[in-house]
């Protein structure tokens, strides 16, 4: 897993890094087209075309007959039933390319969520760092010390919440960089890196302990060693969002829209029946 | 060829294209410029509540260089102040160059006369007239709608309309904001997400206090529990539900009394602070809806005291300048491209938060503290509209000069019943006077020689000694008369309107009970009216402090001489005009009778400039010649317009000083 995550990271930020001074609307575009031809060929080698075919016609032709005979209940009912039928069979059909489309788009998703998800801290700004631990004494979080490099200010001493384990700091970027903030528990040291920018880039919002999960969904660090004491380390980084005609968008719907726009761009050029 | 064509535009190559097009519109579509460029350029600066005494001192003692600097390379005249000298009426002079008659802003606060009750003036909601009501829940079928009352042309509407660009940021008397083609952003009148002109809200585990609403904010009762506490912040009225109650949004406050710092979790937000610190914009949303309408809005938090006692100041919840819940500003997007210039701001109309001072909620350091924040805000986007100003007018609103004297004029003057002889924050007016002298030597260094630079204030201040019960006084005088005698609650609770001939509302006004005006006048136009006018005047001035001996009023203006337009019917008959130290209290303005005529103003509120005009004129510098002996604000918008060629209106009544 953590090979696949290094694999992916080291793609997505190739593809998305020299973009990154601009409107992070255009980083999204620029890579949201190929995604979306990308899945409307995977919907096309996946998926019975013919039988799609034939059931969209079964349906364009039920509804030609409701309009030709819109007097006659009888027939009506039955067409609307059988629009019904066709249109659960249309589903069935599309099952088996969504099976196949899960897995790129949920590698996809969790990229770019740490992509546009969150954006990095900027000069200046602070941040909530929290450290949880797996041990079932809460007691241990009084014991928690915290070392951040210089490009980190720790502003505040630790706020300890015994019953949940956790100790929390207010942390505050002082210059731009990857910095790493170094967290020790009885005698051992975990890191885990801070994204100072004035651009977007990728932001691991959390360091977890191994499980296949938490690592798919954190693919940013390497798991916390097991024997460690801590089950996470995260940082609230700010909300990230793409601006476009004035309004704050949330980056799915942009990433959503736009494949879902190329996919009808480019299916007549592929001949894919969707 | 034809087919060939058409084989490229179903290859998806015209999808590419369009798609494109599509988006380059979406990013780019949104910037939109009508105004022609010009070579000329004015700014105005408004510096609210600037004294002449106060700069003229400052000045002599060297404080201010770049006042004296453009006094001795342009101009400097005291600039006459509107009649009465109130924020909301000087700015509405200001804006159409009408006087109240023409704008019909008398006061700060105005009255229905069918009701009597008194109203904001300057903007007004009408609710939605058609609803559906469906169980617990309320459907308009119809918008609320937002009103301003200001009437007349702005000078920045006829520069719109000559195509000159034009940035006005957050001139007075102008929510709900004209819509216009220029940049502008709403300024004092613009309310808080309750609807309100804010309200603070503060959390205490103190054993004597009980939820209660004080003015200007609301106090909350909280228990603390194993480092605990919750609670909620108010919100808007939701009018979907029956009954419109507030919306609410919990927050939970988790703490570390040992290392007194405490985190506050709102929604999907978390903010650590150490006792003693302010927290920085914090954005929630207000559920009306579910899952459809919701409100977004921003506060701070001010974590005053952990431990004993658990003490929380919360910031009046601000429409948030990201997604504004009421339009603050024209183009709608242009708060949001503020917001992303230079982040999360004051919305409100006047940010500092006298209310929590005066209410003890906040010290005299920490409200200094919250006032800074807001001027810091004020002052970056001033940096960022003259950094990118270059053609046209720039104006830019600074209100610190004026709600600092508010508060701290008992720091610097002995006679004042509130003056604290340790000389704690004595400087803190001067020093303000000093940081708008910063701004003015910033804007100094950036102009050209086609820039016209006008510097003003709206009016000037004076103390706060004692206060005045007009409404008190006129019961007394049998102007007014009361159902059983006795004065009870307040906005003229009690009053028995078939007996009273004048009443006063607002700081400085007086009414009198018309025939045929007021829901039941009992006062006829013409002998009656010029004899109870005359008679009241008359009686004002000569009406004496009993402690001072002092006369408290030194003129009695009357309308229908200092007011022309088509406002004057409404308006009162009779501005009073103070002497300088007196004011009327706070109680009689409402339309409350309380006991006795005088008091000593005990508060931090301590200066003011609610009396008579010719006491308090506003300053006026520019960096050219002033032709006009007695410049007044009504020359400011006519001013502007010659600048740039245009004539002024006819409904216009000043001249340009130049």
């Amino acid at each position: 897993m953590q090979i696949l995550n290094s694999i992916l990271n080291t793609f997505f930020d190739l593809v998305l890094a020299p973009m990154r001074s601009f409107n992070p609307f255009w980083s999204l575009f620029i890579f949201s087209v190929p995604a979306g031809i990308l899945l409307v060929l995977i919907f096309r080698y996946t998926s019975d075309q013919g039988a799609i075919r034939e059931t969209k016609d079964r349906i364009k032709g039920h509804m030609l007959e409701i309009r030709l005979f819109k007097d006659n209940p009888g027939v009506l009912m039955s067409a609307f039933g059988s629009i019904l039928v066709y249109n659960f069979k249309y589903m069935r059909h599309a099952v088996r390319p969504m099976l196949f489309m899960v897995v790129p788009v949920l590698f996809m998703l969790v990229q770019l969520d740490a992509w546009y998800g969150y954006r990095p801290l900027r000069t200046g700004e602070s941040a909530v760092f929290s450290v949880r631990l797996s041990g079932s004494d809460g007691r241990v979080v009084d014991n928690i010390t915290l070392q951040a490099d210089d490009g980190l200010t720790v502003e505040t001493p630790p706020l300890r919440i015994p019953e949940e384990k956790e100790a929390d700091w207010r942390i505050r970027a002082d210059k731009a960089g990857n910095h790493k903030v170094a967290v020790r528990v009885r005698g051992k040291t975990v890191e885990k890196t801070i994204t100072v920018s004035g651009n977007p880039g990728r932001v691991s919002v959390k360091r977890t302990s191994a499980g296949f999960w938490e690592r798919l969904f954190n693919p940013g660090e390497k798991p916390i060693p097991e024997d460690s004491g801590i089950k996470e380390i995260s940082v609230e980084y700010p909300l990230g969002s793409i601006y476009v005609l004035g309004w704050s968008m949330h980056w799915l719907m942009v990433f959503f829209l736009l494949t879902l726009i190329t996919g009808f761009a480019f299916k007549g050029f592929f001949r894919v029946e969707l | 060829m034809k087919r060939k064509i058409k084989k490229y535009f179903n290859s998806g190559v015209a999808g590419a294209v369009l798609l494109f097009l599509i988006s380059s519109l979406l990013i780019g579509g949104c910037s939109k410029s009508h105004s022609n460029r010009t070579e000329k350029k004015v700014i105005v600066l408004g510096f609210d509540g600037m004294d002449p005494d106060i700069l003229e001192r400052l000045i002599r003692e060297g404080k201010m260089p770049h006042f004296e600097n453009l006094m001795q390379k342009g101009n400097y005249r005291e600039l006459e102040t509107s009649i009465p000298p109130q924020s909301p009426v000087a700015w509405s002079n200001f804006i159409t160059g009408m006087n109240p008659g023409g704008h019909g802003i008398y006061d700060f606060i105005h009255r229905d006369p069918e009701t009597m009750i008194p109203f904001l003036s300057t903007s007004e909601v009408r609710p939605a007239d058609k609803k559906i009501t469906l169980g617990g829940w309320t459907i308009p079928v119809s918008k609320d709608k937002l009103v301003l009352l200001r009437k007349g042309t702005a000078f920045w509407e006829m520069l719109d309309k000559h195509n000159i660009p034009a940035t006005v940021i957050r001139v007075p008397a102008n929510f709900p904001i004209m819509e216009t083609e220029t940049r502008s952003l709403s300024g004092m009148g613009t309310p808080d997400i309750q609807g309100t002109y804010g309200i603070f809200s503060f959390y205490t585990t103190e054993d004597s206090v009980f939820e209660k609403d004080v003015s200007g904010g609301k106090i909350f009762p909280v228990r603390m529990i194993n480092n605990r506490v919750e609670a909620s912040i108010e919100g808007p009225r939701n009018t979907f539900k029956k009954g419109a109650p507030r919306s609410k949004v919990d927050f939970q406050v988790v703490s570390d009394p040992e290392h007194s710092v405490a985190k506050i979790l709102l929604q999907d937000r978390q903010v650590i602070l150490k006792q003693g610190e302010w927290s920085p914009w914090v954005r929630m949303e207000f559920e009306l809806i579910p899952f459809f309408q919701k409100v977004s809005g921003i506060c701070r938090f001010y974590l005053k005291e952990i431990y004993p006692v658990f003490k929380l100041y919360v910031t009046p919840v601000n429409i948030d300048p990201s997604d504004p819940a009421m339009p603050v500003s024209t183009p709608e997007h242009f708060v949001k491209e503020l917001y992303e210039e230079v982040g999360p701001f004051y919305t409100q109309g006047i940010p500092e938060d006298t209310k929590a001072l005066i209410q003890g909620v906040l010290n005299d350091d920490e409200f200094l503290v919250q006032a800074r924040i807001s001027y810091d805000e004020f002052r970056r986007i001033f940096m960022q509209e003259m950094g990118r100003f270059n053609s046209g007018l720039l104006f830019f609103y600074f209100g610190s000069t004026d709600q600092l004297s508010h508060v701290f004029w008992r720091t610097m003057d002995p006679a004042h019943p509130a003056y604290d002889p340790s000389g704690k924050n004595a400087d803190v007016i001067e020093k303000t006077y000093m940081e708008m002298d910063g701004i003015l030597g910033f804007t100094m260094d950036r102009l050209d020689g086609k820039t016209t630079l006008i510097v003003l204030s709206d009016h000037g201040f004076a103390p706060y000694y004692r206060s005045f019960n007009i409404n008190t006084w006129l019961r007394d005088e049998g102007y007014i008369a009361l159902r059983d005698g006795a004065p009870k609650g307040e906005f003229f609770e009690n009053v028995d309107w078939s007996g009273t001939r004048a009443y006063g509302l607002g700081f400085n006004g007086l009414y009198l009970n018309m025939k045929g005006r007021e829901k039941n006048g009992i006062v006829l136009e013409g002998g009656e009216r010029e004899t109870l006018i005359n008679e009241l005047s008359a009686k004002l001035l000569s009406i004496r402090d009993p402690k001072t001996g002092q006369n408290i009023i030194t003129k009695v203006y009357r309308t229908d001489e200092v007011y022309t337009g088509p406002h004057l019917k409404n308006a009162p008959e009779l501005i009073v005009g103070y002497n300088r130290g007196y004011r009327a209290s706070w109680e009689t303005v409402l339309g409350n009778f309380p006991e006795g005529l005088f008091s000593d103003n005990n508060e931090k509120w301590s200066g003011d400039h609610l009396m008579a005009a010719e006491l308090v004129p506003g300053i006026l510098l520019a960096n050219r010649r002033i032709r006009a002996e007695r410049p007044s604000l009504l020359d400011i918008a006519p001013t502007i317009l010659k600048e740039f060629g245009i004539t002024k209106n006819k409904e216009m009544v000043g001249s340009s000083i130049f």
